[in-house]
């Protein structure tokens, strides 16, 4: 018995050892990229793209699912956005709700006689419409039955023109120059092929919003929503810059990526069995790109390109997660293959491991550690003053390291301008760990039952607009 | 810049916080350490964990060991992020406060240079505003009268460039753009292009093939603004890759600075395939004509880009004589190049090459059947129709280009 628990310690303080200077090593590279971005980016001119003749073309592709009330408004976003040549792509996945009215009235828009080019299976495309207002020339609005958002971006991809696409939520809100950020990435490649790259994501939940556009910055009213604020800081600051330097990066987040069409079709398009297709998508394209022994990499651009309204209610919150993590699962089984193949370089042999242990495998261990340390209590095994001596260390590290990325914010891009916002993202920081840490843990759990259920669906998101009152 | 420093100041912050606590923790030790070579026991470290650890020190089973380092390290972290926390904190909290009264000294600063400025354009006591001009800091100067004279033209903008040479700011600019922070060296680069001085034309000359991809963009473009002469030279001994951000930074440069083009036929020799892409792409967009026929010898290039950018320079200046060539190379070409090709003999438009085309709407590939119809001359579509018309794809295809509402 001795040596089962002396093995079992051994084992997870390992673990917990590893897990800890994994995030210290993401932290320090993304501290270093992110001083050397700054200071090339600040003496860049995104704007000669606009002027220039050379610039490439980009298709947006946005799916909408029962988007009624801000579809108008988010597609009048997507046609100011700063860009030369582009055009915008609306597909409407069987909406039930008048969205498909909407935009028809508003756009006005007429059925045309659009040859679809089916490159990509997809569920029956009903009707293509364009505008008999030139203003809106831009402007393509696909009619489909419902198949999910991968299916609609398959559609999107069939009748899209350009050399390049950007897959987006039509709910977010995305900055005006952000095209013409992550198309530099593309321009700039040599030998090494870029084919996607994903911009940082902030979140818009009390922020004011006016025409789809930014106003005015606030650190979210709601608790949840402001526990996400961490999260998704850390993640996109400090851990996906980090990978996109090691070329690592496994994923390109759905809210808002560009890809290289050419390689997204041959390697099949978005895969519409699984409700984690933007990572599918990513892993598949590098894949494909190993397999033709092509040198490539997915860039990540540090700057807020894009805001998104995240949930605020337990529930809600619960199923993104759970969704989130049957995503994960499903890519890491599909590309099971990659695990320590060295045949597909970093990716199999850093990127998919690391995700595979430090992502997927984190909370289970986690959850299991707590019904050890139940049983150990229970048993009257376990050692107080040791015990709350490893906890504060948990919690330490846990604080230091949200502090460093509202550090990485404040010195890059500097969102929250008020004092007070920093104040609350301290004390927010000073509380997720005892508070909201768990919360993941149980809803990342319950995702793996999920998906050991076979379950497939996304489960409805309520939204509840920009600029509603928490 | 000033956000940069602190944040390289924090992370050295958090560094040597982590050096100190070691030396703090391992103070008494450290000479055994390199002494023996060994690591004393936890017992010997003065540390308040001591009593804690006191029933770890029982024996010295190799667990009990084990333990004790264990405990010496989590000690070691539970301190580093503890003083992290605090440093971070208050890091933010005065760089808060640092900034705004930094923010508002030069935006006072700002203000003071401005009205000097004005007082030398619009007053008689320009003698004054210079003296007082020459006692201001000079990074802020130097921002203004950029700012100002790339606003403005005429005699104003001839007005303010002698007052940066008189107060002797070329200097300045100078010096900084030998700076050892590549950086700065990019920034004033950029001005002494601006402000046209001259003898930054060496300084640039030196890093116009530095493996910093910036740095060398910013050197070619200083290089080519104050170099009218021998501007477009570099390219003959040119090794790097000219990217396409690169190529379309020079050529806006071209267009903005008004530079006097050379022939580019002379560079489609060179073995770097990248200055030969931006050779062809200058000869397609300033429609240089005068030796055409060169073009053609590089239909054979092994480089994949080269050989689309050939056959899109054969549809711009309109060369008629490509055409059995491009018939000739279609099969063996890539899919890239073979769109290219379709595009061009759709433009060229001989009765040969529609005649091609048509051919190969037999070979059933929506993609290329789309291409071709598209671009082929409206006069053919109707025979396009009347000979495919049992073909569903071909009659939608052409349904499709036709309407104006999908084809604006």
């Amino acid at each position: 018995m001795n040596t089962v628990t002396y093995i079992l310690n051994f084992a997870i303080m390992i673990y917990s050892l590893s897990i800890c200077l994994y995030y210290v090593f993401l932290g320090l590279v993304s501290a270093f990229h992110l001083i050397a971005y700054k200071k090339s980016n600040s003496f860049v001119d995104h704007n000669l793209l606009l002027s220039s003749p050379m610039a490439p073309g980009i298709s947006i592709i946005a799916p909408a699912y029962n988007e009624s009330k801000t579809i108008v408004d988010n597609i009048n976003a997507l046609l100011s956005l700063h860009y030369g040549i582009f055009e915008v792509i609306v597909v409407n996945d069987g909406s039930k709700d008048d969205s498909l009215e909407k935009v028809i009235k508003e756009y006005e828009l007429e059925k045309v006689d659009f040859a679809v080019n089916y490159q990509l299976k997809t569920k029956e495309i009903r009707s293509v419409y364009r505008s008999t207002n030139k203003a809106y020339r831009f402007l393509t609005l696909i009619d489909k039955e419902n198949g999910g958002k991968a299916d609609s971006l398959n559609a999107g991809l069939n009748i899209s023109q350009y050399d390049y696409f950007v897959a987006i939520d039509v709910d977010s809100v995305i900055e005006p120059d952000a095209l013409l950020k992550m198309i530099k990435p593309f321009l700039e490649s040599t030998d090494k092929k870029v084919i996607a790259t994903g911009g940082a994501i902030y979140i818009a939940n009390s922020c004011k919003i006016e025409n789809g556009q930014i106003i005015d910055i606030e650190v979210p009213r709601n608790m949840l929503a402001r526990f996400q604020v961490l999260e998704y800081t850390r993640a996109f600051l400090m851990g996906r810059i980090a990978w996109s330097r090691l070329n690592g990066l496994l994923l390109v987040s759905g809210a808002l990526g560009l890809f290289d069409k050419n390689v997204a079709i041959n390697c099949g398009g978005y895969y519409s069995q699984t409700v984690g297709e933007d990572m599918e998508l990513v892993v598949r394209m590098r894949r494909y790109m190993y397999d033709r022994k092509e040198k490539h990499s997915v860039r990540y651009i540090p700057d807020p390109l894009c805001w998104t309204e995240v949930p605020t209610t337990l529930r809600m919150l619960g199923r993104q997660r759970n969704r989130w993590t049957r995503g994960t699962m499903d890519t890491l089984w599909i590309h099971r293959k990659l695990f320590f193949n060295p045949k597909y370089g970093r990716l199999g042999m850093v990127g998919y491991p690391f995700w595979f242990f430090f992502e997927w495998l984190a909370p289970i261990i986690e959850f299991s550690g707590f019904c050890y340390l139940i049983v150990l209590i229970l048993l009257g095994s376990i050692n107080c003053y040791f015990f709350l001596f490893l906890l504060a260390f948990a919690y330490l590290f846990s604080v230091a390291f949200s502090f460093y990325s509202i550090l990485y914010e404040e010195f890059t891009y500097h969102k929250y301008r008020r004092v007070e916002q920093i104040y609350r993202l301290f004390f927010t920081s000073l509380i997720e760990p005892i508070s909201y840490h768990f919360l993941n843990v149980w809803w990342a759990l319950t995702g793996n039952i999920s998906f050991l259920k076979g379950e497939k669906t996304w489960g409805a998101m309520d939204r509840k607009g920009f600029n509603s009152k928490e | 810049m000033l956000s940069h420093k602190y944040m390289v100041i924090s992370v050295y912050i958090a560094l040597l916080s982590c050096v100190l606590t070691i030396v703090f923790f391992f103070r008494n030790n450290l000479e055994i350490i390199f002494t023996t070579g060994k690591f004393p026991l936890i017992t010997n470290l003065k540390f308040n964990l001591n009593e804690f650890i006191h029933a770890f020190n029982q024996d010295n089973t190799p667990h009990q060991v084990f333990l004790r380092y264990f405990i010496a390290l989590v000690s070691l972290f539970i301190i580093i992020c503890f003083i992290s926390i605090n440093v971070l904190f208050i890091l933010l909290i005065l760089r808060r406060l640092i900034k705004f009264d930094k923010e508002k000294k030069d935006a006072l600063k700002i203000e003071h240079i401005q009205k000097l400025i004005i007082q030398y354009l619009y007053s008689d006591k320009s003698a004054y505003a210079i003296d007082q001009l020459r006692r201001q800091q000079k990074q802020i100067v130097v921002d203004q009268l950029l700012a100002l004279y790339v606003s403005i033209v005429g005699n104003k903008a001839r007005m303010v460039r002698e007052l940066f040479f008189s107060l002797k700011l070329d200097e300045y600019v100078y010096m900084r753009c030998n700076n050892y922070y590549w950086h700065v060296r990019v920034k004033y680069m950029d001005i002494a292009s601006i402000m046209k001085i001259e003898r930054v034309k060496n300084i640039a000359q030196r890093y116009m093939h530095s493996s910093n991809s910036l740095m060398r963009t910013c050197a070619i473009k200083a290089y080519l603004n104050l170099d009218s002469e021998h501007s477009f030279d570099y390219l003959h001994r040119f090794k790097k890759y000219i990217t396409e951000w690169n190529q379309i930074n020079l050529y806006n440069l071209i267009v903005k600075q008004s530079l006097s083009v050379p022939s580019f036929y002379q560079f489609l020799s060179s073995d770097n395939p990248t200055v030969v892409c931006f050779a062809l792409k200058m000869i397609q967009l300033h429609i240089q004509t005068e030796r055409r026929r060169e073009v053609l010898q590089l239909l054979l290039h092994k480089d994949t880009a080269v050989r689309k950018e050939v056959v899109i320079t054969i549809k711009v200046l309109y060369i008629k004589e490509a055409v059995p060539l491009l018939m000739a190379n279609y099969k063996t070409e890539s899919e890239l190049v073979q769109f290219e090709i379709i595009r061009t003999l759709a433009k060229l438009d001989t009765e040969e090459s529609t005649l091609f085309l048509i051919n190969l709407l037999n070979v059933d590939d929506f993609k290329f059947r789309m291409e071709i119809i598209k671009n082929i001359s409206l006069t053919y579509r109707k025979r396009i129709l009347t000979e495919f018309e049992s073909n569903k794809e071909i009659v939608a295809i052409v349904k499709h280009v036709s309407d104006k509402r999908i084809m604006f």
